[in-house]
Order: structure tokens, then sequence, then C-alpha cells
């Protein structure tokens, strides 16, 4: 870690960093340039395989493999689609991305739509970022003002343009298939898989959804190769620079990049300076709202990679770190959290749109102190029968249409299963007695 | 073709095939909410979940299809795809998804439409829970009219869409919508924008549950009080299969019976309450004009009457007729047979019905702008059809026999002409009309759903009339009437016992229908014999 250079923030903070003319004085453009007029489109996705990069934006889907899923002879037009909805809980990387490197972020995108033969893609960001999205028409303006998008880009006879679509302020428009109905005037829907976007996607046409940090990381990547990245980090598997959105009980709260498999104690003790007013840890929200909190003791060693977060029971997701004292009331916190979810439920699934208001009404109880002892058991049971029986090694039973049902079933369970003691405090016959 | 195996039964099934339509066609029941097979899949309802051999999570069978596996990756070394829907964790998934269901859902059955229909009460007793692990407060909202007829009662509606799906897919309106999100979901319609489309009625068919109901069948009676009679609508050429729901006399709603040969899944608001039109001004007894009254008499005075003016005025040669474009091929069969005796000239044209533009929605469905039900027919199966009726006014015109057009009888110029020329005039039906006002001789048949008989499409598709109520008062069926007519004249008719003889006669004496019986129309219907 200690010499680890930033690599997708390493301009953040510098004067002008979100301006072309301040991008292409620091190599912007070039790994762009490399890829529209010396590589293939599979040259392209050959290197971001090799390179082992895999998808930011939760699932951590190997980013190479998902872009050959696109039908290579489909006659109907392929779409990119960046998604910076943003919208887990815990984190705000992609938008650090976008306020100070937009460019980086376009040329990312530059490259993806080369690989999969996009000639229209779009930025789908969340209603709230309403700064980010015009510093994207400003960087994108910039680009169309420099044949770096329209027709013929770079003077090749590839043509691009890309589109900024606002979203208005929904969770779930961030699931994929949500999103892409979105996009297309719908409600933010998801959509039964099969079809997966890759062969119907964006108006019925093959489509590809990537995270902005994933994009970002594609100009290094054509730039220094595959076997540059893979080294980064401690994990083979899972490398690369990785943003780290730290929140909660930490001093020094924020974004911060280091090499994919860092300890997390590390990123909670030295680079975000500790657990606030130095109070003991008692938990962990690793991978953003949706990720099984993890114990004080269970964080012991863990690398924040994707596959070492998944053998701890958690999982990786956006990297939004919540830090949890031991001031924390785990109650409440589970209350916050299924309320955020019944909140954002589209509704469409029975076992999500009733399930996830059902923990909210038991949880409220509790916080109301009309807790019953049968109470937990059945709590287990509902997000059993929304996200389906939790054994990683099985894969999971979700019994939904997207994965929001396991995005509130698994932190639920994790909160009543870890905590049930801080659960068993707020009982009504205990208070009694 | 792939090889399907679902629990304990193997299917060669085509590839690309729905695993839930196919085991509800092998009578595998597997329950379902938001599946209609007239409509997009959405998935949502989760009740359709079934486990497949290979594949962790459980699956929706209404969007799971079946593909072809190479040999060496087929389940057991022959099957394609291993389906089961009786797996302890399939079991759980529907016991869940009906508990989920169950929650806010006020299980007000006792008052409830649905209830006796209701696919959330039969499935509760078949898979669901005894008893309600909810304690929390209901949620509790308000019903609403949402036009056209059509209310909701929002506690029992389960979010299934198949309604929304419905006005976007079929009628193209787009009336309603899901508002708000995820617990707060509801169906709703925009400000100032009810549901209004003449198909709107089928959504209280479509909802599984009692959430969508009609204002016109709400609280009349209970569902296991009414006899479900499999019959034909007669209200435009395009002929929907129905099932009339009625108890003795009375009629009390009118649903649709799918038949892909027709209708498909659906009707139209039109036919679907067109049997209130035919409750008022019931013709009951034979009735004759004398001056301005009515006077009641006997059939054998009827009859008597119509011999005994056809003597007076021209004779046998002098009758005309006019055949019903809403009445069953039966009787309009033997009105044409016995006026190929009565005269040796084209003696019998149709009577014209009301044109109007034809409505044709975006998934196909058309109702016919011929709201003669039975134009086809009639023209089928008579001999010597007049194009008109200019030629009956050559030459002396005595007494004129009509079949009524059901209150779809146009009183055109020419047939204003024609009744004012003809000297007694004999008209058929079941309700007083426009036509029957300009009678001498009034004779109380069977109405449009105490018929029995065959009808004809526009497509040629032949189907059966079976009656649903019984006659009203000394009312006769239309068939009947016009053979006792027959043997009053000429002494042919008797041999007819019931509308199947004289479907049978039809079968024998017209080419078309060569093909046509009772038992090939079965519920479906038979297409007559293409001329090509
Ligand atoms: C409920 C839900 C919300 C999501 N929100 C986001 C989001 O805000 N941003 C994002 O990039 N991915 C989000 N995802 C993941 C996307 O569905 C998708 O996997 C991702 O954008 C793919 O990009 P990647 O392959 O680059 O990771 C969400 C998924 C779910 C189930
Ligand atoms: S799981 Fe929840 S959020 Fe996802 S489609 Fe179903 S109801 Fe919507």
């Amino acid at each position: 870690m200690n010499d680890f250079q930033p690599i997708l923030t390493k301009h953040v903070g510098q004067p002008g960093s979100a301006t072309l003319d301040y991008y292409l004085i620091h190599e912007g453009y070039q790994a762009a340039r490399q890829a529209i007029h010396e590589m293939t489109s599979d040259a392209v996705i050959q290197v971001v395989k090799d390179s082992g990069l895999q998808g930011r934006g939760g699932a951590g889907f190997p980013t190479g493999v998902k872009w050959s899923f696109i039908p290579r002879n489909s006659r109907k037009p392929k779409y990119l689609i960046n998604n910076a909805d943003e919208s887990e809980p815990g984190t705000f990387k992609d938008r650090l991305l976008i306020n100070h490197n937009p460019h980086q972020v376009i040329e990312g995108m530059i490259i993806a739509s080369k690989a999969i033969d996009c000639h229209l893609a779009f930025i789908y960001i969340r209603g709230e970022f309403v700064k980010e999205a015009r510093l994207l028409e400003t960087a994108l303006e910039e680009c169309r003002a420099n044949h770096m998008l329209g027709k013929g880009i770079f003077g090749s006879n590839f043509d691009l343009d890309i589109l900024v679509h606002r979203g208005a302020g929904a969770y779930i428009c961030g699931e994929e298939t949500g999103l892409i109905e979105s996009l297309e005037g719908k409600r933010g829907w998801p959509r039964i898989k099969p079809p997966f976007p890759a062969i119907e996607g964006y108006l019925k046409s093959p489509t590809v959804v990537n995270n902005v940090e994933t994009l970002a990381n594609l100009p290094h990547i054509i730039l220094n190769g595959a076997d540059w990245f893979r080294a980064i980090g401690a994990s083979h598997d899972s490398p690369g620079p990785k943003l780290y959105c730290l929140s909660g009980h930490v001093k020094k709260p924020g974004v911060y990049e280091a090499p994919s498999g860092i300890e997390l104690t590390e990123l909670i003790y030295e680079l975000a300076g500790g657990i606030k007013d130095d109070r003991r840890l008692k938990a962990v929200i690793p991978g953003g709202s949706s990720s099984p909190v993890l114990t004080a003791s269970e964080i012991d060693g863990l690398k924040m990679d994707y596959p070492s977060v998944k053998a701890a029971g958690s999982m990786l997701g956006s990297a939004g770190i919540m830090v949890l004292d031991e001031t924390t009331d785990m109650v409440q916190v589970c209350y916050n959290l299924a309320r955020f979810y019944a909140h954002e439920s589209c509704g469409q699934c029975t076992p999500c749109r009733e399930g996830t208001t059902w923990l909210t009404k038991i949880l409220r109880r509790f916080t109301q102190g009309q807790g019953r002892r049968e109470d937990l058991d059945l709590i287990l049971e509902v997000t059993d029968n929304i996200g389906g029986l939790i054994d990683f090694s099985l894969g999971s039973y979700g019994k939904t249409i997207c994965p929001f049902g396991e995005a509130v079933a698994w932190p639920v369970r994790a909160f009543v299963q870890k905590f049930r003691n801080e659960f068993m405090d707020y009982l009504v016959e205990d208070a009694v007695a | 073709m792939p090889l399907l195996k679902i629990d304990d039964q193997t299917f060669e099934v085509p590839k690309g095939a729905r695993v839930l339509d196919e085991a509800l066609k092998a009578g595998i029941e597997i329950p379902h909410y938001c599946y209609h097979p007239a409509l997009s899949v959405v998935g949502s309802c989760r009740m359709c979940a079934v486990e497949i051999d290979g594949i962790p999570k459980l699956q929706t069978s209404c969007s799971t299809l079946v593909g072809e596996l190479p040999p060496e990756k087929k389940f057991e070394g022959q099957y394609d795809m291993v389906v089961h829907t009786r797996s302890d964790k399939v079991v759980a998934a529907r016991k869940s998804a009906l508990e989920f269901l169950l929650l806010n859902h006020p299980l007000d059955c006792p008052v409830c439409d649905q209830a006796g229909e209701c696919l959330l009460q039969d499935y509760s007793f078949k898979y669901g829970h005894a008893h309600s692990r909810f304690i929390e407060e209901k949620r509790v909202r308000p019903g609403e009219d949402l036009g056209s007829g059509v209310v909701i009662n929002q506690n029992r509606c389960i979010m299934c869409t198949r309604c929304v799906r419905f006005t976007r897919e079929i009628t193209g309106t787009h009336e309603l919508f899901v508002e708000n999100r995820g617990n707060d979901n509801r169906i709703a319609v925009f400000d100032g924008h009810p549901l209004d489309n003449p198909l709107a009625g089928n959504v209280a068919d479509i909802c599984p549950v009692g959430a969508l109901l009609l204002k016109d069948y709400m609280h009349t009676t209970r569902v296991w009080l009414l006899s479900h009679t499999p019959s034909t609508c007669t209200e435009c050429t395009t002929g929907c299969s129905i099932t009339v729901d009625g108890a003795k006399d009375r009629i009390y709603r009118i649903i649709s019976r799918e038949n892909a040969q027709a209708n498909g899944h659906f009707i139209c608001d039109y036919g679907r309450y067109a049997f209130h039109q035919y409750e008022d001004d019931v013709l009951t007894t034979p009735q004759l004009k004398d001056g301005a009254e009515w006077t009641e008499i006997s059939w054998e005075e009827a009859y008597q009457q119509v011999v005994d003016r056809i003597g007076e005025y021209g004779g046998q040669q002098a009758v005309r007729a006019l055949a019903s474009p809403t009445f069953p091929n039966e009787s309009n069969y033997l009105l044409g047979q016995l006026m190929n005796q009565l005269t040796d000239k084209k003696s019998i044209a149709l009577l014209p019905v009301k044109q109007q533009e034809d409505q044709v929605f975006p998934m196909g469905f058309r109702i016919s702008g011929d709201k003669g039900g039975n134009h086809r027919g009639a023209r089928d199966v008579i001999h010597n059809l007049a194009a008109g009726t200019q030629s009956f006014h050559k030459g002396d015109l005595g007494v004129l026999i009509v079949l009524d057009g059901d209150g779809r009888g146009e009183i055109t110029e020419s047939i204003e002409r024609l009744f004012a020329a003809a000297p007694f005039t004999v008209v058929l039906a079941s309700n007083r009309s426009d036509i029957t006002r300009l009678a001498d001789l009034v004779l109380p048949v069977a109405g449009p759903f105490e018929r029995e008989g065959t009808v004809t499409n526009d497509q040629g598709l032949v189907q059966w009339l079976q009656p649903a109520v019984q006659l009203k008062g000394q009312a006769r069926p239309d068939w009947q009437v016009v053979a006792e007519l027959s043997q009053a004249l000429i002494g042919e008719g008797a041999m007819y016992t019931c509308a199947g003889d004289v479907t049978w006669k039809i079968n024998q004496t017209i080419e078309a229908y060569s093909q046509i019986t009772r038992f090939k129309i079965g519920k479906f219907g038979q297409f007559v014999e293409s001329a090509a």
C-alpha cells in the first residue's frame, strides 16, 4: 500500500481537472485514440478480460466477459449505458470521479463503445446529481467540438455520441434493467431475466450497463496493459485500483483509492484515521447497505476484494464502507435500513413489495418497545421468503425479479442474527420484567 | 423436439414452449396470478415458481421457455428440462407468496362478489397458511370508480397488473397505470381520464381477485347460485363465445368464453351488457292489432289468422317475407323453405340492420360494425334470397311475414314502404321493437338468450346458441313457430322436434353446411366449407 499511487483519483483536487485542456495535457484520450485507431474490438475485449477488471457497480462481474456476451453479428444497434445512478446508501465514489475528472469517465465510455461496437451511449445519472450532470454535459460538448465525439471520432470512421439522461431519484433505477426501463421512458420496474440486457436491453437491442468506476479504469488498462493491472493489489483474481467510501464513525470519512485487497482495518484505522472519538468498533457494513454487516471480530485481517469479502459472508458490493462504533443501536440501524428498502422497493414482485413493508412494521414495533420474542424468528423467515435462504456456497435462492429482494433480506437477516441480544433488549416482556 | 418432464409426466414440446402453458395443458395445476395468455409476461406475482433441475433458484414457470440441450447435457440422458411443481421448495415458496398477498387483504370474502371464483380464495385454501402471522395494522384504502362501469376495491388488489397490461396491449387506450411505489402501489387512472373503451369490462373478467368489479353485477347474486351456459353473442358478426350466467328467468351477467377461433379471450361491452336490452317490453302472448289496440290471442287463433289473411290477400303467391340477420340459421332456414314453397318468385329478403364502422384494437380484437350477428348465416341458409324488397311491390303484395331484428333492424325508406303497402304483417319477435309496432300480428318467440340453434359469424364460423334462461309466458322457440306456421300453411314442419333437427336438415340440404353438425360444432364452433 505504501508505494501505491492513486490512479483513478490522481487528479482529484487539481485546479481545472474537469476540463478537456487539463485532461489532454495529462495523457487524456490517448487510450481512446489507441483503441479507436489501433485496436480491434476483440483486442479491446481481450485486454480487459486479461486485466481481470471486475465491475465496480456491485456484483463484481468480469467486465471483459460481460462485453463478450454482446452478439457480434446482431444487426441491431448496440448500446452502452454508464450507470451513474449511485444510489446505494454509503456509496459516493462515482460522484467524485465525475466531479473531478469527467473526461476520464467519457474516455472509458469511448473504449467500451469500441469494444462492443456501440455508436450511441448513455450516461444515466441520478437526478440529485445536478452539478455532475451539468459537468458531464459540458465535457461532452468539449468532446464534440474537438471531434472526439460525433461523426468519425479522432479522424477515424467510428461514430459515437453520448447522451446524459437524468433519473428522477429512485434507487431501483440503479438496477440495470430498471435503469433500462427508465431510460426508455417507462416506470423503473426491473425486467425478468433472461433475456439479459446483452441480448435484449435498451429498446430490445444488445446493451451493456457498466458502472462509472468500472469505465474509469479502462483508459489505464489500455495504456498500461493487462499485466500492469493484474499486478495491482493483493489478489490476482480481483485486481486493480479500487475506490472505497468510508462513512460513519470514522475520523476522516471520504473516498479513498487503494489497491484492491487492502485490509479493511488499514482502511479504517490508517486511511480514515480510526474510529471517531477513539471509541470501540462494533461493526462494519463493508459494501453498501445491501451487504450483510460484519462484526468487529469478523473484520480482522479481512481483505477488501470481491472473493475475500464474499468468503467472509458478506460482499464488497459498491465498497460503501459504513463504520459503526460501540454506541450504535443496531435495532435502529436495522429499522432504518428496512425502511429505506420498503420505500425504494419498486413494488412489482409480491415478496419484495409486501415483505419489505412487513419487516419495517415489525422493526418499528421493536423500536417502540413492542417487540415479541417470536418476532425474531419471524423476521428471519420473512427475509428468507423475500431473499431466499442465504448460503453463499449454494448461491442464492432469490424469490424476486431483481436482486433487490436479496439486498434487503441479507442485511436485515445479518443484523438480527449477529446482534440478537440487542433485539432482545427491546422485547416487550423483558421491559416489563 | 425437446423433451420436457414435469413431475412424473413427460412431454415432447416445441422449442420455446412455455413451461406454465405446457403444465396447464396437461392438467397440472401451477397456481398463477399475473400470467395471462393474452398479455405480456411480467413474472411478478411469483406464484408460479417451480424448481428446475440444474438451476439453483426457483424459476417462474410463466417466463421459462423450454430449449433444446446438446445430447451430452440432457438430464437423465434424455430430458431437455426437468421441472418440479410439488417439491418442498416450491410448496414453501407458494405458501410464502400467498402469505405476503394476504397481509393487507381484508379477508372480506363473505361480502365479496368474487368469492367462489376467486383465485386468491382457491389458492389460499389449497396452498396457503391457515393462520396469519401478521399482527400489524393493515393498509386500508378507499375504493374508486374507474369509469365504464368498473370499480376497484383497492384493498383486495394483489398488483398482478393484468388490467394495466390489458389497457396497454389489448385496447391500446392506456387508461390504467400503477401509481406510487412499493407497498403504496395502486392501480389508478389519470385525473379526468377514466377507463373509457368498449372493451373495458374485460378488466373485471381478468382480475384474478375481487378488486375490479362491474357495477352492473356487483352485489346482485352469489356466483354459486348461477348456472353457466356456454353460448354465442349475436350482437355483431364477430360472434364472440360467451358464458351466460343466469338463474331461472334472469341473466346476471355475461362473460367472455375463451375461443381461439372466434374472439380469443375477450368480449366487448356492448355484448357484455346486451342482455339488459331484452329485459323490458317482453312479448309473452300472440297479439293481434285491432285498430289502435292490441288484443291477446291464443296460438291457434294466431296461426288461423295467418291462414285466413293469406286467403284474403292474394293467396300464397302474394306472401312475402323478411328474414332476420340476428335470428339463428334454423328459423331463417325454415322461413326460406316455407317461402320457396309458397311462391315461385324470390319472395324473401333480409331485414336490413344498422351498419357502423368496425372497431379494431391493437392486438386484433374487432367489434364488427355489422350488428346483424347472423348476417352471414341467414344469407347462407336461404335459397332464392332477394337482394332487396323492390321486387315485392310488383304485382300483388299480400301478407308479409317478418323475423325481427332484435332492435337492430333498420326501418329504411323501402322497409317503411313495404310495411305500408302490405295489407297484413306478421312479426315474430321477443320484445316490442320498432318493427313490431308496424305489425298487425305479433308472435312471441325466444329472445337472444333463450334461442337455440346455430349462428354463423363473418368468418364462416358456425357456433351454437344455447338457451340460458327460460322462455317467458307463452313465447315459443323461433324455429318452432316457423315450423308450426309451415305446418299450418303447407302441412310441413311437424317433423321437427328440436332445433337440432333443423340443424340436421340444413346439413342435408345446404352444400356449404354439409360438414356442420351439432357434434362437430362443440363448444368452439366449426367453419363452413369455403366456396373456393
Ligand atoms: C437494487 C440495485 C441497485 C443498484 N444500483 C446501482 C447503482 O446505483 N450504480 C451501479 O453502478 N450499479 C448499481 N446496481 C448494479 C447494476 O445492476 C449493474 O450490475 C451494474 O451497473 C453493472 O455495472 P458493472 O458491471 O460495471 O459493475 C444496482 C443493483 C441493484 C440490484
Ligand atoms: S425485487 Fe423488489 S425492487 Fe426488484 S423487481 Fe421485485 S419488487 Fe421490484
